[in-house]
Protein backbone atom coordinates (compact mmCIF):
# COMPACT_ATOMS: atom_id res chain seq x y z
CA UNK A 1 0.00 0.00 0.00
CA UNK A 2 1.19 3.36 -1.15
CA UNK A 3 2.01 6.31 1.40
CA UNK A 4 -0.88 8.68 2.05
CA UNK A 5 -0.09 11.41 -1.30
CA UNK A 6 0.69 14.89 0.58
CA UNK A 7 -1.64 17.84 0.08
CA UNK A 8 -1.09 20.37 -1.89
CA UNK A 9 -1.51 23.07 0.39
CA UNK A 10 0.79 21.68 3.04
CA UNK A 11 3.11 20.71 0.67
CA UNK A 12 3.50 24.33 -0.05
CA UNK A 13 3.35 25.76 4.10
CA UNK A 14 6.49 23.32 4.23
CA UNK A 15 8.30 24.04 1.08
CA UNK A 16 7.39 27.29 -0.71
CA UNK A 17 10.10 29.38 0.94
CA UNK A 18 12.77 26.62 -0.01
CA UNK A 19 11.47 26.50 -4.01
CA UNK A 20 11.27 30.23 -3.88
CA UNK A 21 14.85 30.78 -2.78
CA UNK A 22 15.93 27.71 -4.92
CA UNK A 23 14.20 29.86 -8.30
CA UNK A 24 15.83 32.71 -7.15
CA UNK A 25 19.57 31.35 -6.35
CA UNK A 26 18.83 29.35 -10.31
CA UNK A 27 18.73 33.30 -11.83
CA UNK A 28 14.76 33.45 -12.33
CA UNK A 29 14.19 36.90 -12.21
CA UNK A 30 12.48 38.45 -9.54
CA UNK A 31 9.53 39.92 -11.71
CA UNK A 32 8.60 35.98 -12.38
CA UNK A 33 9.54 34.26 -9.47
CA UNK A 34 6.15 34.23 -7.76
CA UNK A 35 4.73 32.56 -11.40
CA UNK A 36 7.51 30.32 -11.14
CA UNK A 37 6.64 29.54 -7.73
CA UNK A 38 2.99 28.84 -8.78
CA UNK A 39 4.25 27.12 -11.47
CA UNK A 40 6.44 24.78 -9.32
CA UNK A 41 3.39 23.96 -7.50
CA UNK A 42 0.77 23.60 -10.32
CA UNK A 43 3.00 21.08 -11.82
CA UNK A 44 3.68 19.36 -8.56
CA UNK A 45 -0.06 19.25 -8.29
CA UNK A 46 -0.78 17.62 -11.85
CA UNK A 47 1.63 14.74 -10.30
CA UNK A 48 0.90 14.36 -7.41
CA UNK A 49 -1.04 11.03 -8.06
CA UNK A 50 2.08 9.93 -9.50
CA UNK A 51 4.04 10.73 -5.86
CA UNK A 52 4.71 7.30 -4.63
CA UNK A 53 6.49 8.98 -1.54
CA UNK A 54 10.02 7.44 -2.17
CA UNK A 55 11.61 10.52 -1.83
CA UNK A 56 11.20 13.41 0.26
CA UNK A 57 8.52 15.65 -1.15
CA UNK A 58 11.02 18.93 -0.90
CA UNK A 59 13.99 17.02 -3.42
CA UNK A 60 10.87 16.29 -5.39
CA UNK A 61 9.67 19.87 -5.26
CA UNK A 62 13.11 21.05 -6.02
CA UNK A 63 13.49 18.95 -8.98
CA UNK A 64 10.32 20.33 -10.60
CA UNK A 65 11.83 23.67 -9.40
CA UNK A 66 15.42 23.20 -11.37
CA UNK A 67 13.38 22.39 -14.10
CA UNK A 68 10.97 25.39 -14.06
CA UNK A 69 14.06 27.81 -13.57
CA UNK A 70 15.61 26.21 -16.31
CA UNK A 71 12.05 27.30 -18.94
CA UNK A 72 12.22 31.08 -17.01
CA UNK A 73 15.67 31.69 -17.90
CA UNK A 74 15.37 30.35 -21.52
CA UNK A 75 12.27 32.70 -21.53
CA UNK A 76 14.38 35.73 -20.19
CA UNK A 77 17.05 35.15 -22.61
CA UNK A 78 15.09 35.19 -25.56
CA UNK A 79 14.50 39.05 -24.63
CA UNK A 80 15.22 41.13 -21.97
CA UNK A 81 13.53 41.58 -18.93
CA UNK A 82 12.06 45.07 -17.28
CA UNK A 83 11.30 43.60 -13.47
CA UNK A 84 8.36 44.37 -11.35
CA UNK A 85 8.63 46.74 -8.75
CA UNK A 86 6.99 43.50 -6.92
CA UNK A 87 5.34 44.55 -2.89
CA UNK A 88 6.65 41.08 -2.34
CA UNK A 89 10.48 42.31 -2.74
CA UNK A 90 10.05 45.05 -0.26
CA UNK A 91 9.81 44.47 3.52
CA UNK A 92 7.79 47.26 4.72
CA UNK A 93 9.92 47.51 7.88
CA UNK A 94 12.68 48.53 6.17
CA UNK A 95 13.91 51.39 4.73
CA UNK A 96 14.77 52.55 1.23
CA UNK A 97 18.64 52.15 1.82
CA UNK A 98 18.44 48.87 3.44
CA UNK A 99 15.94 47.43 0.31
CA UNK A 100 18.07 48.45 -1.80
CA UNK A 101 20.86 46.64 -0.26
CA UNK A 102 18.89 43.35 -0.30
CA UNK A 103 18.45 44.27 -3.79
CA UNK A 104 22.25 44.66 -4.31
CA UNK A 105 22.85 41.34 -2.13
CA UNK A 106 20.88 39.37 -4.96
CA UNK A 107 22.47 41.56 -7.75
CA UNK A 108 26.04 40.58 -6.22
CA UNK A 109 24.91 36.18 -5.98
CA UNK A 110 23.38 36.65 -9.38
CA UNK A 111 26.70 38.13 -10.90
CA UNK A 112 29.04 35.29 -9.91
CA UNK A 113 26.63 32.40 -10.05
CA UNK A 114 25.31 33.49 -13.46
CA UNK A 115 29.25 33.03 -15.00
CA UNK A 116 28.82 29.42 -14.24
CA UNK A 117 28.05 26.96 -16.81
CA UNK A 118 23.78 26.39 -15.99
CA UNK A 119 24.69 22.29 -14.98
CA UNK A 120 27.14 23.50 -12.67
CA UNK A 121 25.74 26.27 -10.85
CA UNK A 122 22.40 23.72 -10.19
CA UNK A 123 24.74 21.34 -8.30
CA UNK A 124 26.43 24.32 -6.49
CA UNK A 125 23.08 26.40 -5.53
CA UNK A 126 21.24 22.89 -4.34
CA UNK A 127 24.59 21.21 -2.56
CA UNK A 128 26.45 24.45 -1.13
CA UNK A 129 23.60 26.96 -0.92
CA UNK A 130 20.24 24.72 -0.50
CA UNK A 131 22.42 22.22 1.83
CA UNK A 132 20.93 19.02 -0.24
CA UNK A 133 23.02 16.16 0.07
CA UNK A 134 24.79 14.66 -3.40
CA UNK A 135 22.01 12.13 -3.70
CA UNK A 136 19.55 14.29 -3.15
CA UNK A 137 20.86 16.24 -5.61
CA UNK A 138 21.23 13.54 -7.98
CA UNK A 139 17.04 12.53 -7.64
CA UNK A 140 16.57 16.08 -7.91
CA UNK A 141 18.83 16.63 -11.15
CA UNK A 142 17.19 13.29 -12.03
CA UNK A 143 21.50 12.25 -13.15
CA UNK A 144 23.47 9.42 -11.57
CA UNK A 145 25.67 10.41 -8.52
CA UNK A 146 29.05 10.62 -10.17
CA UNK A 147 27.36 13.02 -13.03
CA UNK A 148 26.66 15.12 -9.37
CA UNK A 149 30.02 15.13 -7.87
CA UNK A 150 31.95 16.02 -11.29
CA UNK A 151 29.00 19.04 -11.90
CA UNK A 152 30.14 20.04 -8.30
CA UNK A 153 33.56 19.47 -8.64
CA UNK A 154 33.53 22.01 -11.86
CA UNK A 155 31.15 24.42 -10.20
CA UNK A 156 32.99 24.99 -6.71
CA UNK A 157 36.18 25.39 -9.41
CA UNK A 158 34.20 27.55 -11.68
CA UNK A 159 32.94 29.77 -8.67
CA UNK A 160 36.12 30.73 -7.14
CA UNK A 161 37.57 31.45 -10.47
CA UNK A 162 33.77 33.55 -11.23
CA UNK A 163 34.67 35.54 -7.56
CA UNK A 164 38.32 36.25 -9.01
CA UNK A 165 37.07 37.31 -11.93
CA UNK A 166 34.33 39.84 -9.90
CA UNK A 167 36.76 41.28 -7.84
CA UNK A 168 39.61 41.68 -9.98
CA UNK A 169 36.46 43.74 -12.41
CA UNK B 1 34.62 11.05 2.98
CA UNK B 2 31.06 11.95 1.84
CA UNK B 3 30.44 12.25 -2.30
CA UNK B 4 30.07 16.07 -1.41
CA UNK B 5 33.96 16.53 0.27
CA UNK B 6 34.83 13.85 -2.98
CA UNK B 7 33.79 17.00 -5.30
CA UNK B 8 36.95 18.99 -3.80
CA UNK B 9 36.10 21.67 -1.11
CA UNK B 10 35.22 24.99 -1.89
CA UNK B 11 37.80 27.58 -1.39
CA UNK B 12 37.94 29.95 1.89
CA UNK B 13 36.31 33.03 -0.33
CA UNK B 14 33.87 31.14 -1.67
CA UNK B 15 32.96 29.70 1.40
CA UNK B 16 32.63 33.28 2.81
CA UNK B 17 30.45 34.40 -0.33
CA UNK B 18 28.34 31.85 0.06
CA UNK B 19 27.96 32.11 3.57
CA UNK B 20 27.32 35.69 3.31
CA UNK B 21 23.89 34.98 1.06
CA UNK B 22 22.34 32.70 3.16
CA UNK B 23 19.41 34.56 3.26
CA UNK B 24 19.40 36.46 -0.11
CA UNK B 25 16.67 35.49 -2.27
CA UNK B 26 14.22 34.72 0.69
CA UNK B 27 10.57 35.83 -0.15
CA UNK B 28 8.84 37.99 1.81
CA UNK B 29 6.10 36.37 4.32
CA UNK B 30 3.07 38.93 2.29
CA UNK B 31 4.42 36.94 -0.99
CA UNK B 32 4.16 33.62 0.79
CA UNK B 33 0.56 34.03 1.55
CA UNK B 34 -0.30 35.65 -1.47
CA UNK B 35 1.48 32.53 -3.28
CA UNK B 36 -0.94 30.37 -0.77
CA UNK B 37 -4.06 32.38 -1.60
CA UNK B 38 -3.36 32.14 -5.69
CA UNK B 39 -2.70 28.35 -5.11
CA UNK B 40 -6.01 28.07 -3.36
CA UNK B 41 -7.67 29.75 -6.40
CA UNK B 42 -5.39 27.30 -9.25
CA UNK B 43 -8.46 25.73 -10.71
CA UNK B 44 -9.31 29.01 -12.08
CA UNK B 45 -5.81 29.67 -12.94
CA UNK B 46 -5.35 26.60 -15.06
CA UNK B 47 -8.47 27.50 -16.64
CA UNK B 48 -7.16 30.20 -17.84
CA UNK B 49 -3.90 28.69 -18.94
CA UNK B 50 -6.11 26.39 -20.86
CA UNK B 51 -7.57 29.81 -22.87
CA UNK B 52 -4.30 30.69 -24.04
CA UNK B 53 -4.76 30.50 -27.55
CA UNK B 54 -1.68 28.61 -29.37
CA UNK B 55 -1.22 29.97 -32.44
CA UNK B 56 1.18 32.92 -32.67
CA UNK B 57 -0.09 36.35 -31.61
CA UNK B 58 -0.34 37.89 -35.08
CA UNK B 59 -2.61 35.26 -36.51
CA UNK B 60 -5.02 35.94 -33.75
CA UNK B 61 -5.83 39.29 -35.51
CA UNK B 62 -7.58 36.90 -38.37
CA UNK B 63 -10.83 37.10 -35.81
CA UNK B 64 -12.56 40.25 -34.98
CA UNK B 65 -11.98 41.01 -31.05
CA UNK B 66 -15.91 40.09 -30.31
CA UNK B 67 -15.26 36.82 -32.07
CA UNK B 68 -12.32 36.39 -29.72
CA UNK B 69 -14.15 37.46 -26.80
CA UNK B 70 -17.25 35.03 -27.45
CA UNK B 71 -14.65 31.95 -27.99
CA UNK B 72 -12.65 32.82 -24.83
CA UNK B 73 -15.38 33.20 -22.87
CA UNK B 74 -17.08 29.86 -23.92
CA UNK B 75 -13.27 28.60 -23.49
CA UNK B 76 -13.73 29.40 -19.86
CA UNK B 77 -16.71 28.20 -19.10
CA UNK B 78 -16.29 25.09 -20.58
CA UNK B 79 -12.78 24.96 -18.94
CA UNK B 80 -14.60 25.77 -15.42
CA UNK B 81 -17.11 22.93 -15.90
CA UNK B 82 -14.77 20.47 -16.88
CA UNK B 83 -11.87 21.55 -14.30
CA UNK B 84 -14.87 21.07 -11.66
CA UNK B 85 -15.63 17.54 -12.90
CA UNK B 86 -12.29 16.73 -13.01
CA UNK B 87 -11.60 17.73 -9.32
CA UNK B 88 -15.15 16.23 -8.22
CA UNK B 89 -14.34 13.11 -10.13
CA UNK B 90 -11.56 10.72 -7.93
CA UNK B 91 -8.37 10.38 -10.71
CA UNK B 92 -6.95 6.93 -9.27
CA UNK B 93 -9.40 3.68 -8.85
CA UNK B 94 -11.50 3.17 -5.40
CA UNK B 95 -9.73 0.64 -4.78
CA UNK B 96 -6.45 2.56 -4.15
CA UNK B 97 -8.38 5.66 -2.28
CA UNK B 98 -4.65 7.20 -1.00
CA UNK B 99 -3.63 7.48 -4.24
CA UNK B 100 -6.44 10.06 -5.11
CA UNK B 101 -5.23 13.36 -5.87
CA UNK B 102 -6.56 16.28 -3.31
CA UNK B 103 -7.33 18.91 -5.25
CA UNK B 104 -7.12 22.43 -4.12
CA UNK B 105 -10.63 23.59 -4.19
CA UNK B 106 -12.31 27.12 -4.04
CA UNK B 107 -13.11 27.69 -0.89
CA UNK B 108 -16.99 27.11 -1.14
CA UNK B 109 -17.68 24.21 -3.69
CA UNK B 110 -20.63 25.52 -6.48
CA UNK B 111 -22.22 23.86 -9.01
CA UNK B 112 -21.25 24.18 -12.46
CA UNK B 113 -24.24 26.48 -13.26
CA UNK B 114 -22.88 28.56 -10.39
CA UNK B 115 -19.99 28.73 -10.96
CA UNK B 116 -20.84 30.09 -14.85
CA UNK B 117 -23.24 32.76 -13.17
CA UNK B 118 -20.77 33.97 -11.28
CA UNK B 119 -17.96 34.57 -14.03
CA UNK B 120 -21.17 36.35 -16.11
CA UNK B 121 -21.52 38.22 -12.74
CA UNK B 122 -18.08 39.44 -12.70
CA UNK B 123 -17.90 40.17 -16.29
CA UNK B 124 -20.65 42.34 -15.75
CA UNK B 125 -19.64 43.91 -12.89
CA UNK B 126 -16.47 44.96 -15.01
CA UNK B 127 -18.24 46.32 -17.90
CA UNK B 128 -20.00 48.39 -15.99
CA UNK B 129 -17.47 49.47 -13.46
CA UNK B 130 -15.55 51.73 -16.30
CA UNK B 131 -18.74 53.61 -17.07
CA UNK B 132 -19.24 54.71 -13.94
CA UNK B 133 -15.88 55.68 -12.99
CA UNK B 134 -16.06 57.51 -16.24
CA UNK B 135 -18.58 59.81 -14.92
CA UNK B 136 -17.07 59.99 -12.18
CA UNK B 137 -13.66 61.04 -14.04
CA UNK B 138 -15.57 63.49 -15.52
CA UNK B 139 -16.86 65.50 -12.36
CA UNK B 140 -13.44 65.18 -10.53
CA UNK B 141 -11.67 66.97 -13.94
CA UNK B 142 -14.12 69.71 -13.66
CA UNK B 143 -13.67 70.04 -9.86
CA UNK B 144 -10.40 69.86 -10.42
CA UNK B 145 -10.34 72.86 -12.66
CA UNK B 146 -12.25 75.12 -10.04
CA UNK B 147 -9.17 74.07 -7.58
CA UNK B 148 -10.68 71.19 -5.66
CA UNK B 149 -8.08 68.32 -5.60
CA UNK B 150 -9.54 66.53 -2.24
CA UNK B 151 -11.67 64.64 -5.03
CA UNK B 152 -9.57 63.78 -7.35
CA UNK B 153 -7.13 62.33 -4.57
CA UNK B 154 -9.96 60.49 -3.32
CA UNK B 155 -10.88 58.74 -5.87
CA UNK B 156 -7.45 58.15 -7.40
CA UNK B 157 -6.90 56.14 -3.51
CA UNK B 158 -9.90 53.97 -4.60
CA UNK B 159 -8.41 53.64 -8.34
CA UNK B 160 -5.35 52.63 -6.89
CA UNK B 161 -6.70 50.06 -4.16
CA UNK B 162 -9.48 48.28 -7.06
CA UNK B 163 -5.72 48.37 -9.43
CA UNK B 164 -4.30 46.40 -6.85
CA UNK B 165 -6.64 43.87 -6.05
CA UNK B 166 -6.89 43.25 -9.89
CA UNK B 167 -3.06 42.92 -10.04
CA UNK B 168 -3.16 40.14 -7.44
CA UNK B 169 -5.58 38.13 -9.08
CA UNK B 170 -3.40 38.49 -12.05
CA UNK B 171 -5.66 40.04 -13.84
CA UNK B 172 -3.48 42.43 -15.56
CA UNK B 173 -5.43 44.34 -18.36
CA UNK B 174 -8.07 45.45 -15.90
CA UNK B 175 -5.21 46.40 -13.25
CA UNK B 176 -3.67 48.40 -16.22
CA UNK B 177 -6.74 50.45 -16.74
CA UNK B 178 -7.28 50.96 -13.07
CA UNK B 179 -4.02 52.90 -12.58
CA UNK B 180 -4.57 54.59 -15.88
CA UNK B 181 -7.69 56.14 -14.79
CA UNK B 182 -6.02 56.89 -11.25
CA UNK B 183 -3.38 58.70 -13.26
CA UNK B 184 -6.09 61.08 -15.08
CA UNK B 185 -8.09 61.66 -11.88
CA UNK B 186 -4.62 62.67 -10.17
CA UNK B 187 -1.87 63.46 -12.17
CA UNK B 188 0.48 63.82 -8.83
CA UNK B 189 -0.25 60.43 -7.35
CA UNK B 190 2.60 58.76 -7.48
CA UNK B 191 1.74 55.05 -6.51
CA UNK B 192 -0.23 54.79 -9.33
CA UNK B 193 2.78 55.46 -11.96
CA UNK B 194 4.57 52.55 -9.94
CA UNK B 195 2.07 50.23 -10.01
CA UNK B 196 0.93 50.93 -14.17
CA UNK B 197 4.98 50.46 -14.54
CA UNK B 198 4.73 46.97 -12.45
CA UNK B 199 1.56 45.73 -14.28
CA UNK B 200 3.13 46.31 -17.65
CA UNK B 201 6.07 44.88 -16.72
CA UNK B 202 4.54 41.24 -15.84
CA UNK B 203 2.20 41.54 -18.94
CA UNK B 204 5.44 41.99 -20.63
CA UNK B 205 6.85 38.75 -19.06
CA UNK B 206 3.75 36.78 -19.76
CA UNK B 207 3.49 37.92 -23.22
CA UNK B 208 7.04 38.38 -24.09
CA UNK B 209 5.43 41.91 -25.17
CA UNK B 210 8.07 44.20 -25.96
CA UNK B 211 5.34 46.94 -26.59
CA UNK B 212 4.28 46.07 -22.85
CA UNK B 213 8.15 46.25 -21.47
CA UNK B 214 8.48 49.86 -23.31
CA UNK B 215 4.97 50.89 -21.72
CA UNK B 216 7.08 49.39 -18.59
CA UNK B 217 9.86 51.98 -18.65
CA UNK B 218 7.56 54.71 -19.13
CA UNK B 219 5.78 54.25 -16.05
CA UNK B 220 8.74 53.94 -14.17
CA UNK B 221 10.16 57.26 -15.85
CA UNK B 222 7.26 58.84 -15.28
CA UNK B 223 6.92 57.50 -11.47
CA UNK B 224 10.28 59.39 -10.91
CA UNK B 225 9.37 62.60 -12.29
CA UNK B 226 6.36 62.52 -10.00
CA UNK B 227 7.48 60.78 -6.55
CA UNK B 228 9.21 62.71 -4.14
CA UNK B 229 12.86 61.40 -3.58
CA UNK B 230 12.49 59.94 -0.29
CA UNK B 231 9.37 57.65 -1.49
CA UNK B 232 10.35 54.07 -0.21
CA UNK B 233 10.11 52.78 -3.59
CA UNK B 234 12.16 55.40 -5.03
CA UNK B 235 15.43 53.82 -4.88
CA UNK B 236 14.26 50.51 -6.09
CA UNK B 237 12.32 51.91 -9.33
CA UNK B 238 15.17 53.81 -9.99
CA UNK B 239 18.09 50.93 -9.53
CA UNK B 240 15.78 48.87 -12.02
CA UNK B 241 15.27 51.36 -14.59
CA UNK B 242 19.70 51.83 -14.72
CA UNK B 243 19.72 48.21 -14.65
CA UNK B 244 17.08 46.73 -16.67
CA UNK B 245 18.42 45.04 -19.91
CA UNK B 246 17.70 46.76 -23.13
CA UNK B 247 15.56 44.45 -25.49
CA UNK B 248 17.04 41.89 -27.61
CA UNK B 249 16.67 43.52 -30.74
CA UNK B 250 15.33 41.18 -32.58
CA UNK B 251 14.44 41.57 -36.54
CA UNK B 252 11.50 40.07 -37.38
CA UNK B 253 12.16 38.58 -41.03
CA UNK B 254 10.39 35.15 -41.52
CA UNK B 255 12.71 32.52 -42.15
CA UNK B 256 11.72 29.89 -43.82
CA UNK B 257 11.68 26.80 -41.52
CA UNK B 258 13.71 24.57 -43.78
CA UNK B 259 16.70 25.73 -46.09
CA UNK B 260 17.79 23.22 -48.72
CA UNK B 261 21.29 24.08 -49.36
CA UNK B 262 23.68 22.33 -52.22
CA UNK B 263 27.64 22.49 -51.84
CA UNK B 264 31.18 21.14 -53.34
CA UNK B 265 33.54 18.78 -51.28
CA UNK B 266 35.16 21.93 -50.31
CA UNK B 267 33.34 24.51 -51.11
CA UNK B 268 31.79 27.24 -48.53
CA UNK B 269 27.97 28.95 -48.21
CA UNK B 270 27.51 31.90 -46.19
CA UNK B 271 24.17 31.77 -45.11
CA UNK B 272 23.09 35.08 -43.56
CA UNK B 273 19.88 34.43 -42.13
CA UNK B 274 18.68 37.83 -40.67
CA UNK B 275 18.03 37.08 -37.02
CA UNK B 276 20.32 36.47 -34.11
CA UNK B 277 21.52 32.57 -33.68
CA UNK B 278 21.97 30.94 -30.48
CA UNK B 279 23.72 27.37 -31.75
CA UNK B 280 23.57 25.22 -34.09
CA UNK B 281 23.64 21.48 -34.41
CA UNK B 282 25.42 19.30 -37.37
CA UNK B 283 23.68 15.79 -37.77
CA UNK B 284 27.03 14.39 -39.86
CA UNK B 285 29.92 15.52 -38.53
CA UNK B 286 31.75 13.96 -41.77
CA UNK B 287 30.02 15.60 -44.47
CA UNK B 288 29.98 19.28 -43.51
CA UNK B 289 31.35 21.51 -40.80
CA UNK B 290 29.16 24.36 -39.72
CA UNK B 291 29.94 27.59 -37.99
CA UNK B 292 28.36 30.67 -36.63
CA UNK B 293 29.99 33.51 -38.09
CA UNK B 294 29.39 36.72 -36.11
CA UNK B 295 25.43 36.79 -34.92
CA UNK B 296 23.35 35.73 -37.97
CA UNK B 297 25.37 34.23 -40.52
CA UNK B 298 26.25 30.58 -40.73
CA UNK B 299 28.83 29.20 -42.54
CA UNK B 300 28.52 25.62 -43.99
CA UNK B 301 31.84 23.66 -45.46
CA UNK B 302 31.38 20.67 -47.61
CA UNK B 303 34.01 17.73 -46.27
CA UNK B 304 32.70 15.25 -48.47
CA UNK B 305 29.60 14.08 -50.89
CA UNK B 306 26.45 13.21 -48.94
CA UNK B 307 23.39 14.66 -47.24
CA UNK B 308 23.01 16.01 -43.78
CA UNK B 309 20.91 18.64 -41.66
CA UNK B 310 21.82 21.55 -39.71
CA UNK B 311 19.51 22.87 -37.09
CA UNK B 312 19.61 26.68 -36.22
CA UNK B 313 18.23 27.84 -33.59
CA UNK B 314 17.67 31.44 -33.05
CA UNK B 315 18.08 33.35 -29.68
CA UNK B 316 13.85 33.87 -30.30
CA UNK B 317 13.65 30.71 -29.31
CA UNK B 318 12.21 29.76 -33.06
CA UNK B 319 14.38 27.14 -35.46
CA UNK B 320 15.09 26.31 -39.04
CA UNK B 321 16.56 23.28 -40.85
CA UNK B 322 19.07 23.32 -43.10
CA UNK B 323 18.96 20.48 -45.62
CA UNK B 324 22.12 20.16 -47.07
CA UNK B 325 23.89 18.09 -50.12
CA UNK B 326 27.89 17.97 -50.84
CA UNK B 327 28.09 17.34 -54.10
CA UNK B 328 31.25 16.61 -55.80
CA UNK B 329 32.07 18.97 -58.50
CA UNK B 330 31.74 17.91 -62.12
CA UNK B 331 35.95 18.69 -62.27
CA UNK B 332 36.71 16.83 -59.63
CA UNK B 333 34.50 14.16 -60.91
CA UNK B 334 36.52 14.13 -63.95
CA UNK B 335 40.04 13.99 -62.30
CA UNK B 336 38.76 11.52 -59.56
CA UNK B 337 37.15 9.27 -63.08
CA UNK B 338 40.89 9.67 -64.39
CA UNK B 339 43.05 8.82 -61.31
CA UNK B 340 40.85 5.35 -60.85
CA UNK B 341 41.18 4.65 -64.45
CA UNK B 342 45.23 4.95 -63.95
CA UNK B 343 44.93 3.29 -60.82
CA UNK B 344 43.47 -0.08 -62.68
CA UNK B 345 45.36 -0.07 -65.64
CA UNK B 346 48.43 -0.31 -62.96
CA UNK B 347 46.73 -2.88 -60.43
CA UNK B 348 46.02 -4.87 -63.93
CA UNK B 349 49.90 -4.09 -65.07
CA UNK B 350 50.87 -5.51 -61.36
CA UNK B 351 52.29 -2.27 -60.72
CA UNK B 352 51.26 -2.44 -56.79
CA UNK B 353 53.28 0.80 -55.95
CA UNK B 354 51.17 2.83 -58.53
CA UNK B 355 48.21 1.67 -58.26
CA UNK B 356 48.57 2.18 -54.33
CA UNK B 357 50.03 6.03 -55.24
CA UNK B 358 46.90 6.79 -57.29
CA UNK B 359 44.27 4.61 -55.09
CA UNK B 360 45.25 7.23 -52.39
CA UNK B 361 44.83 10.54 -54.46
CA UNK B 362 41.38 9.38 -55.95
CA UNK B 363 40.73 8.97 -51.85
CA UNK B 364 42.12 12.32 -50.96
CA UNK B 365 39.65 13.65 -53.27
CA UNK B 366 36.43 11.38 -52.84
CA UNK B 367 37.36 9.77 -49.77
CA UNK B 368 34.06 7.59 -49.70
CA UNK B 369 35.12 6.00 -53.03
CA UNK B 370 34.75 2.49 -52.58
CA UNK B 371 36.99 1.50 -56.08
CA UNK B 372 39.35 3.27 -54.72
CA UNK B 373 39.05 1.80 -51.27
CA UNK B 374 38.82 -2.25 -52.57
CA UNK B 375 42.17 -1.67 -54.78
CA UNK B 376 44.04 -0.71 -51.60
CA UNK B 377 42.69 -3.35 -49.84
CA UNK B 378 43.89 -5.75 -52.36
CA UNK B 379 47.14 -4.25 -52.26
CA UNK B 380 46.99 -4.50 -48.24
CA UNK B 381 46.97 -8.23 -48.96
CA UNK B 382 49.62 -8.21 -51.47
CA UNK B 383 51.52 -6.08 -49.08
CA UNK B 384 51.02 -9.03 -45.94
CA UNK B 385 51.79 -11.77 -48.76
CA UNK B 386 54.98 -10.09 -49.67
CA UNK B 387 55.72 -9.77 -46.44
CA UNK B 388 55.46 -13.40 -45.69
CA UNK B 389 57.64 -13.58 -48.74
CA UNK B 390 60.58 -11.58 -47.00
CA UNK B 391 60.76 -13.20 -43.85
CA UNK B 392 60.71 -16.50 -45.42
CA UNK B 393 63.92 -15.35 -47.22
CA UNK B 394 65.49 -12.86 -44.34
CA UNK B 395 67.83 -15.91 -43.65
CA UNK B 396 68.89 -17.29 -46.85
CA UNK B 397 69.18 -14.35 -48.86
CA UNK B 398 68.67 -11.06 -47.31
CA UNK B 399 69.23 -8.92 -50.47
CA UNK B 400 66.52 -10.71 -52.15
CA UNK B 401 64.02 -10.19 -48.35
CA UNK B 402 65.19 -6.28 -48.59
CA UNK B 403 63.27 -6.09 -51.78
CA UNK B 404 60.21 -7.55 -50.59
CA UNK B 405 60.35 -5.89 -47.20
CA UNK B 406 60.51 -2.41 -49.56
CA UNK B 407 57.90 -3.44 -51.40
CA UNK B 408 55.82 -3.73 -48.35
CA UNK B 409 56.75 -0.37 -47.62
CA UNK B 410 55.72 1.43 -50.66
CA UNK B 411 52.25 -0.80 -50.76
CA UNK B 412 50.93 0.03 -47.00
CA UNK B 413 50.36 3.19 -45.62
CA UNK B 414 52.71 4.57 -42.60
CA UNK B 415 49.77 3.70 -39.98
CA UNK B 416 49.46 0.30 -41.17
CA UNK B 417 50.77 -2.77 -38.98
CA UNK B 418 52.66 -4.61 -41.71
CA UNK B 419 54.13 -1.49 -42.95
CA UNK B 420 55.83 -0.86 -39.21
CA UNK B 421 56.96 -5.08 -39.28
CA UNK B 422 58.65 -3.91 -42.87
CA UNK B 423 60.67 -1.23 -41.59
CA UNK B 424 62.05 -2.97 -38.50
CA UNK B 425 62.89 -5.93 -40.92
CA UNK B 426 64.68 -4.02 -43.08
CA UNK B 427 66.73 -1.80 -40.23
CA UNK B 428 68.31 -5.25 -38.90
CA UNK B 429 68.54 -6.51 -42.35
CA UNK B 430 70.49 -3.35 -43.08
CA UNK B 431 73.12 -3.48 -39.95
Amino acid sequence: MRPEAPDIARLYAAHARQVWRTLVRLGVPTATVEDAVQDVFLTAHQRLSGFEGRSNPGTWLVGIAVRVAANARRAVARRGVLRVVDDAMVDPGRGPEQQLERHRALQALEAVLSRLPEEQREVVVLIDLEQLTAPQAAEALEVKLNTVSSRLRLGRAALSKALKESRDE
Amino acid sequence: MSDTEEAGELSAEAKAFLAGHETTGEPSAEALERGRVRLEGAPLAVAAALMKPQQPRSRRTLFPPEVLAAAAMVSLLLGAQALYLAFRAPTAPVAEPVAEVTPVEPKREAEPAEVTNQVLEEKKEAAEAPVKVDVELNAVAAAWRQGDFEGARRLAGRLYEEGKNERTRKNFEAAALRFQKCIKADPRYHPCYRQLGSVYASIAMRDQSAVAMEQARRAYEDFLDVAPPDDAYYPKVKAILELAPAPTPIVNREVPAVIPLSLSVDGTVKLPLARPVSRLAVLDLKVIEARVLGTDTVQVEGLRSGKTTVTVWFIDGSRTILMVEVKVSERRVERVGELFADANKALAAKDFVLASAFSKQVLELEPGHSGAQNILGQLRTQAREAYLRGYQLRDRDPAEAITWFELVVLLTPPEDETHQKALSRLRELRK
